[in-house]
């Protein structure tokens, strides 16, 4: 064996790199500093890691004769077994920009029903609201009062031109809630707030009162005339009203605003398996010192106490024309807020209709007049089993047509209804209405039809 | 105000508050309110005295 000890190897020419036709067998550590091309294939034997700093293109493609996996930072993303199967581990999958979901269902994922204010059976404006918890405009959104003077809104083209900029999502509706007659300094019970329940036995996924109780992630669009924070609450009211806030600031008066907040699972928590209130979802919109001056809930779940229900006070209504609109609610399992579930309006309204049904208008019902004219009720059937036996108002009615046995007759009940009377359930019934004068029908089970309007309530 | 009244078939009873007839159903939110108002030492007024 002899050896070769030069500085440099060259062809004969002294114009390029030698030729090798037998091929080179090198058993060192090898270093080339340029590019190196290869004519055929080249084959790792024992070789476990390549190490790029650069990328690495492969021109046709990727083939594992197994599973070909992708890591970053030595934790497992992206697999495609040889069986071809491809799974993603990930907390997070963005196609587009948009968040896709990484854990829980893969349709119906929201939580909320009329999320995009799609419904209003009651209407779409209520004026003059000074008191109470009353539902005034979008189903299921419930407004209480006890400071200043407000109209509440569903807005049916409110966003106009006013979407944020770079979004895909669009709303047609939401619900404004504007201030008439503003309170400068609120006593300190006071407060106005938007309120939506989930029933107990629609938020069983979450898993509460388990190890496994599952992050929660809370999308809505808000605009608001003031900038600042405000505060959204929620409360288990099955677990002695335990509370989470978080607060959410208004960049910029009058524009619409995406808002996500996370919500961590609780595992000692409880949500009944019911028909009752599940979770509480609370946006505060002002409030007197009781419910101001504590802390948001950074550290999870806690015990309620009043001072952190409104930590963040955005304090909407202390001036006249104060606005606050609300759209795009979406409250699902995952730390990430996937793009807004939009589904049709039928979808929601029946969804919406097992807490109100509003008798679209006032038609004619079968109906019967009983207990020899003193009182009339109507045949009803619900499109939807209500949530529970619900609370009836008649809202309107006119003529009723019945045979006499001579032709058909008619006639329009006088004066106005004083008790109404449900003899049904969450399905069917009859409401029974009395107080009408001169009826003037005096025979038992006179049936006929009667144009009437009636609602049915039976929100949470 | 509460007002009781009685079916006038069946006789069950509920109560009429501003032309609202609320059932005696203990899920219902409406009747929730009607109880706690009674816890507070309220009595509804009866059938004919509207």
């Amino acid at each position: 064996m002899s050896k070769i000890q030069v500085n440099e190897i060259v062809n004969h020419f002294d114009n390029g790199s030698p030729d090798c036709p037998r091929g080179l067998t090198v058993t060192g550590v090898s270093t080339f500093s340029g590019s190196v091309s290869i004519g055929g294939t080249l084959t790792y034997e024992d070789v476990t890691n390549i190490d790029s700093v650069g990328i690495i293109t492969a021109q046709q493609g990727l083939d594992a004769p197994t599973d070909l996996v992708l890591r970053t930072g030595g934790t497992e993303r992206l697999r495609v077994t040889s069986a071809g199967i491809t799974s993603v581990t990930t907390d997070s999958l963005v196609v587009n920009g948009n968040n896709y979901p990484a854990t829980g269902a893969l349709s119906n994922r929201n939580l909320i029903i009329n999320g995009a204010m799609q419904v209003a059976q009651r209407g779409d404006t209520v004026s003059n609201i000074t008191s109470g918890t009353t539902y005034p405009t979008a189903d299921r959104y419930r407004f209480d009062v006890s400071m200043g003077t407000w109209t509440s809104d569903r807005m049916t083209n409110s966003q106009g031109n006013t979407y944020e900029s770079g979004s895909t999502e669009r709303f047609r509706n939401s619900i404004r809630l504007t201030c008439t007659t503003g309170e400068t300094s609120p006593a300190a019970t006071n407060n106005v707030k938007v309120v939506y329940f989930v029933e107990g036995q629609d938020a069983q996924q979450l898993d509460y009162g388990t190890s496994n109780a599952k992050t929660t992630t809370c999308s809505f669009w808000v605009r608001s005339s003031k900038t600042g924070t405000g505060t959204l609450e929620l409360i288990q009211e099955d677990n002695s009203d335990k509370q989470f806030s978080a607060s959410y600031t208004i960049y910029a008066a009058n524009t619409w605003e995406k808002k996500v907040i996370t919500i961590p699972g609780d595992s000692s928590g409880v949500i009944n398996n019911d028909n009752g209130r599940g979770l509480d979802l609370i946006w505060w919109l002002n409030s007197g010192s009781t419910f101001t001056g504590g802390t948001q809930a950074t550290g999870g779940w806690r015990n309620l106490v009043s001072a952190n229900r409104n930590s963040d006070n955005l304090a909407i209504g202390s001036a006249n024309n104060d606005e606050w609109f609300l759209t795009g609610v979406q409250l699902e399992v995952g730390t990430r807020a996937t793009p807004f579930e939009h589904e049709s309006y039928s979808q929601t309204l029946l969804k919406c209709q097992r807490y109100y049904y509003r008798h679209p208008a006032q038609r004619y019902r079968p109906a019967l007049v009983d207990g020899n004219g003193s009182y009339m009720g109507a045949f009803v059937t619900h499109p939807v089993q209500m949530r529970t036996s619900p609370s009836i108002t008649c809202i309107s009615f006119n003529v009723f047509y019945y045979n006499t046995g001579s032709g058909n007759a008619s006639l329009v009940p006088n004066g106005s209804i004083t008790n109404v009377v449900y003899s049904g359930d969450e399905l069917t019934g009859i409401p029974n209405v009395t107080g009408i004068s001169n009826i003037g029908v005096a025979r038992d089970q006179q049936t006929g039809q009667w144009q009437c309007q009636f609602d049915f309530s039976s929100e949470l | 105000m509460y007002i009781l009244v009685t079916h006038p078939l069946t006789k069950e009873q509920s109560v009429v508050k501003n032309g609202l007839g609320i059932p005696f159903d203990p899920d219902n939110t409406d009747y929730q309110e009607y109880l706690a108002w009674l816890a507070e030492g309220n009595e509804p007024l009866p059938a004919d005295s509207e």
